[in-house]
């Protein structure tokens, strides 16, 4: 339902998306069927340590979990084409 | 979270969106004893911890527009319902949250006399309401 409802602000397909407060990357998972690539981030170590195993079971080549805030963001690499808040704000 | 914005907006190309998804600013969850097609209303949930910085965070989108670095795409209100087996599966979900949410006085003891009066079949039913902000990147 989430991606339903992001998708009616952005167009996901194919595109380089920044999430911001990925938690265990339950809507990462969603993201990454779409997405050329996710880079998600989150500030807890734990959830990210879940999220990486989550990637590693189903197999999520295109995404990248980091741990890191939004404040502490850097900007590196090629832009994003979207940017998402994740009730994270 | 002005900050965590502008940093968001760095990282982006520019006319690119920006999507938030955030708990509804007033519409707190609701907890409901359903049953077939009754339902009896418990009690909306509270969070003081929450609530302060939901405020600031639908602020901070105001002021980042306010400021010419985003535009608005368009804000909808949605809601979804999760259906709950017992008051422990209701405390599993509520505690998923990093800051949970609390029953208001009296709201819990309603929920126990409602649940032990239930009828075969009866669920706990969270209404849960959040809203989507759709922003985009302004500018080089």
């Amino acid at each position: 339902m989430e991606v339903r409802l992001i998708q009616r602000h952005a167009d996901l397909s194919g595109r380089r998306i920044l999430e911001i407060g990925c938690g265990r990357g339950r809507l990462t998972r969603e993201l990454a069927h779409l997405a050329s690539s996710v880079v998600a981030i989150d500030p807890d170590p734990a959830r990210i340590a879940d999220a990486r195993r989550l990637k590693a079971s189903e197999g999520m080549s295109n995404v990248s979990f980091r741990v890191a805030t939004a404040e502490r963001l850097r900007p590196s690499g090629e832009p994003f084409e979207v940017a998402l808040f994740s009730w994270s704000l | 979270m002005v900050h965590a914005l502008e940093r968001a907006r760095q990282a982006l190309l520019p006319n690119s969106p920006l999507v938030l998804i955030q708990p509804h600013q007033t519409k707190r969850p609701l907890v409901a004893v359903t049953s077939g097609r009754r339902r009896q209303l418990v009690a909306a949930l509270v969070n003081s911890t929450f609530q302060p910085r939901l405020d600031a965070a639908v602020s901070a989108i105001r002021t980042v527009v306010d400021r010419g670095l985003f535009s608005r795409l368009g804000t909808s209100h949605q809601q979804f319902r999760v259906q709950l087996v017992s008051p422990a599966a209701l405390r599993r979900y509520v505690n998923l949250a990093p800051t949970p949410s609390r029953f208001p006085a009296g709201g819990r003891q309603r929920l126990n006399d409602l649940w032990r009066s239930r009828t075969d079949g009866a669920r706990i039913e969270v209404t849960e309401s959040f809203t989507v902000f759709g922003l985009r990147r302004l500018g080089e």
